[in-house]
Order: C-alpha cells, then sequence, then structure tokens
C-alpha cells in the first residue's frame, strides 16, 4: 500500500505543476488526471468515472474563494481518484465513491490554505533573487525559479501522501463500521452524483437568454430517446 | 508587415522561442508581492542578457522588471513580446529612458489581464469538458478506446487550442507590431465568444440529463428506484432543478453531503 501511495504523491505532485506554475495544459484537470492514474495503477475505468465526476463537479470555485482553485482541483482531483484505486485493489467496495468525494473537497480546502503558504515562501524567495541580482548574479534567477517548482511538488506530494494515506485508514475504518443499509445509501449518493456535476455546470452557463437552448436541447433527445 | 530595422540589433529568433517557452512558467514564481513580477522576469532574461552585454545595465533593467506585474498569465505572452521589441529600439536611443517600458508595462498589463480569466477558465474550460465528457459517453458503448481518446483529446486540443493560440500568435504579433497589439486583441469580442460557447455548453448538458437518466454502461444508474426510463428521467429532472436552485446558496461541498444523506433517505424503503 506504501508503495502504491508514493507512486501516487510522485505522479500527483507532477502533475500538480501544470495546475498553476507550469503551462496550464489542463493535464492536473480531474478528466485528465484520472484516467493517468487509473492507467497507471491498472484500473482506467475508475480513473475515468471519478475523474469525469470531479471535473464537473469543481468547475467554479472551491470552498475557500478567492483566487485560481486550480493547484486545489489537481490535488483533490489525483487525490479522490487514487483513494478510490488504491482502496479498490483488494476488492470493490459499493458506496466509496461518495465519501472519496467528499473526503476531496478537505484535501481540496487544505491545498488552498497550502498555496497561500506558498505564495509567502515565494514573496522571501523573490527577495533572496534581488540579492543575487544585486551581486550581479544573475543565474540566481533561474536557480530560484527552479526551487519555487520544487517547493511547489514537495507540497503536493506531501499533501496527497499523507492524505491518501490517512483517507485510506478512515475508509477501512468507516466501511468495517457500519451496515448494508448504510452502504446502499452511498450507492445510491453515488448514482446521484453526476446530477450535482450537471447543475454546477449548468448554474456556470445558464442566463435568462441562453436557457432555452437547454430547454430544447433537453425535450430534442428525450424526443429521440423515446421514438 | 513586418519592419526590419537593419540598424536595429534584433534578438535571434530560437531565443525568441526560449522567452516564449519561458512564458509558460509565469506563475511558477508567483508571490504576494510582486505578482507575477518574477515570472515575467525568468521569461525575459534571455533576451536581456543577450541585448546587454554590460552587467550594470543588464543589473539595472532587470531589477526593474521584478516589480510588480500584474497580469493574465496567458496574455502575458504578448506583453513580453512587446516588451521585448521596445527593448530592442530602447538600444538605439541615444539617452537611457526606462520610464518609457516601465509605463508600456503597467499601461497594457491591465486590459489584457481583464480579458482573460472569466474567459478561458470559466467559460471555455467547462464547455471542452463537457464536450469531452460528451464524447466519451456518447461512444462508451460502442467502442471503449477511441471514446475515451477521442474525449479526452477534445478535452485537451479544444482548450489548448485557444490556449497556446493566444500565447503564441500574441507573443510574435507583440514582437512585430509593438503595442498595437492591445487594439488588437480589443477586436478580438470575448464576450461574444463566451456567449456562443455558453450557448453551446447548454446545449450539451441538456442533452447529458436525458442520456444520464437513460443510462449509459459508464454510470450504471439503470437501477435508481427500479422504476423504469421514464420515471428516472423525472426523478433526475427534479433533482437537477432542486440542486441548480440550491447552488445559489449553498456550495458544492454541503451538496455532496447532502446528497449523501438523500441516499441514505431513500435506502430507507
Amino acid at each position: 500500500m506504501i508503495k502504491e501511495i508514493l507512486i501516487l504523491a510522485t505522479v500527483g505532485g507532477l502533475l500538480a505543476l501544470d495546475a498553476t506554475a507550469v503551462g496550464q495544459i489542463l493535464i492536473s484537470q480531474p478528466l485528465i488526471s484520472g484516467p493517468i492514474i487509473g492507467l497507471i495503477f491498472g484500473d482506467l475505468q475508475t480513473g475515468l468515472l471519478v475523474g469525469t465526476l470531479l471535473q464537473l463537479i469543481w468547475i467554479g470555485k472551491l470552498p475557500v474563494g478567492g483566487a485560481n482553485p486550480s493547484l486545489g482541483v489537481a490535488l483533490l482531483g489525483i487525490f479522490s481518484v487514487g483513494l478510490v484505486i488504491i482502496y479498490q485493489t483488494g476488492g470493490i467496495q459499493p458506496g466509496l465513491l461518495p465519501v472519496a468525494v467528499f473526503l476531496g473537497t478537505i484535501v481540496g480546502f487544505l491545498a488552498q490554505k497550502g498555496e497561500a503558504v506558498l505564495g509567502r515562501v515565494n514573496d522571501n524567495l523573490v527577495h533572496l533573487a534581488d540579492r543575487f541580482i544585486e551581486q550581479n548574479k544573475f543565474w540566481g534567477i533561474e536557480a530560484i525559479n527552479w526551487i519555487s517548482l520544487i517547493f511547489i511538488f514537495i507540497f503536493a506530494f506531501l499533501l496527497i501522501f499523507i492524505s491518501t494515506f490517512l483517507g485510506l485508514k478512515f475508509c477501512s475504518f468507516l466501511f468495517r463500521m457500519i451496515n448494508p443499509q448504510t452502504v446502499r445509501g452511498l450507492i445510491l449518493a453515488e448514482k446521484m452524483l453526476p446530477i450535482l456535476g450537471l447543475a454546477v455546470v449548468f448554474k456556470l452557463f445558464a442566463t435568462r437568454r441562453n436557457f432555452s437552448f437547454f430547454f430544447i436541447a433537453l425535450l430534442l433527445t428525450l424526443g429521440l430517446k423515446l421514438l | 508587415m513586418i519592419e526590419i530595422d537593419k540598424q536595429r540589433k534584433q534578438i535571434p529568433l530560437f531565443l525568441l522561442i526560449t522567452v516564449f517557452l519561458r512564458s509558460f512558467f509565469i506563475q511558477a514564481v508567483w508571490s504576494f508581492e510582486r505578482l507575477l513580477g518574477f515570472g515575467l522576469t525568468y521569461a525575459i532574461l534571455p533576451a536581456i542578457c543577450y541585448l546587454h552585454r554590460d552587467k550594470a545595465k543588464r543589473k539595472l533593467i532587470i531589477e526593474e522588471y521584478l516589480s510588480c506585474f500584474n497580469t493574465h498569465p496567458y496574455l502575458a505572452a504578448p506583453i513580453i513580446g512587446v516588451l521585448i521589441s521596445e527593448e530592442e529600439k530602447m538600444l538605439l536611443l541615444t539617452h537611457f529612458d526606462r520610464g518609457r517600458i516601465q509605463n508600456l508595462k503597467v499601461q497594457i498589463m491591465g486590459p489584457l489581464g481583464a480579458l482573460g480569466d472569466t474567459f478561458f477558465w470559466a467559460t471555455l474550460r467547462p464547455f471542452a469538458a463537457l464536450l469531452g465528457i460528451s464524447l466519451i459517453f456518447l461512444f462508451w458503448d460502442k467502442n471503449k478506446f477511441v471514446a475515451l481518446i477521442g474525449g479526452l483529446l477534445s478535452f485537451f486540443c479544444v482548450y489548448n487550442l485557444f490556449h497556446v493560440f493566444i500565447r503564441f500568435i500574441g507573443f510574435f504579433r507583440g514582437y512585430h507590431t509593438g503595442i498595437q497589439i492591445v487594439n488588437t486583441l480589443k477586436k478580438i469580442n470575448l464576450q461574444k465568444t463566451a456567449r456562443i460557447i455558453s450557448a453551446l455548453g447548454l446545449i450539451l448538458i441538456g442533452g447529458g440529463v436525458v442520456f444520464f437518466s437513460f443510462s449509459c454502461s459508464l454510470f450504471d444508474i439503470g437501477g435508481l428506484m427500479n422504476l423504469g426510463s421514464v420515471y428516472n428521467f423525472s426523478v433526475v429532472l427534479i433533482l437537477f432543478t432542486v440542486i441548480c436552485l440550491l447552488l445559489s446558496t449553498v456550495t458544492p461541498a454541503k451538496l455532496i453531503l447532502g446528497l449523501i444523506l438523500l441516499g441514505e433517505f431513500f435506502a430507507l424503503f
């Protein structure tokens, strides 16, 4: 288990660099990072499933509003996908998904807090760069650039490692304690989560003016399906 | 057209490309104090080092670039292009007037910053995600591999086509045409494009709600309430509406918890 979590944290840490720091070409987004992690651990379908779900739900802001939520979304995506896949290496656990998604919320929150800390660390790094430049050491700029990236990686690595480890422990504890009835409830919740995903994106796009597009598409597709 | 001033010392192409690639790292060292200032310095450093052999001048210029710089990360690329061309021109002037470049920098960073955020992150990305996901679901039953690759590639390509395109074209246009780039960029009516994309997105959601309730083998929903397709659809629609209404006041995190509790409630039957 530790080995898997280490792999997850390493891959996750690297992918998370794309979230804000380097390029933002979307490989950190759950829709892409999910299948990638699924592929690595041999369970592509679950990776895709969880990734899709998270991508839809977290299209907007994270609980702690403010700045760009990219890093939070990236890290919670990697966490949730990793948690579900690694937990299920021992066998499918129905009802795990909603728990993983909910725990992901906490990870996202922590990630945002961490991002603020990194921002302050970078303040100090930039002051250090100022001193380098004053001494005509221009290579200092490159050095500090890579140091900052390493810090981001370390933060992401640690967050994923610790939260996945704790998450796995929590889930095995949880699923030993609860009865089958509760598990049934979780399964039903799992089926309803995609609706939340669709609703969030709908809320993002919909205005009074273009609501009709949604409605017409809905009726048309419904008609096509029933015929 | 491109005017090549033969007396002007020009940055060689490979250096320009280096700067362009470095601009992807513009948020690597984001700080509260200088925001994107360090990233700007990191990106433009090769150009400055090439143009100024004199270390004293170099130091002055770099210290200047390390100051606060606030704009949208993708649109920093055009700005850097403009700045490089200005730096080149500066070499021709007899007096060393840094003020002009500073003013230019501050002038463009505002309007360009406003253009980017909502369009890329809050409109294009969700739409590309919806498109990719819709493609995956539509073709999942026919050929899983094609569905997956097709869907993910759509997500990746639709977004990055706009993303990298704007950075690339913006950068080289900014370099060749200077400050005109601001007018050019203002002409791209991002708001209209955003509205079109939103409308398309809504169409996908409309179809998505229906497809979802009539099930697909990826999200095995066939058994929700065990009541057959049309009742399924009604339940889904009701839930959808309720959640949409709730989203104005409740955060998605609490709604996830809410759905778990709702599931528990339904499990009682």
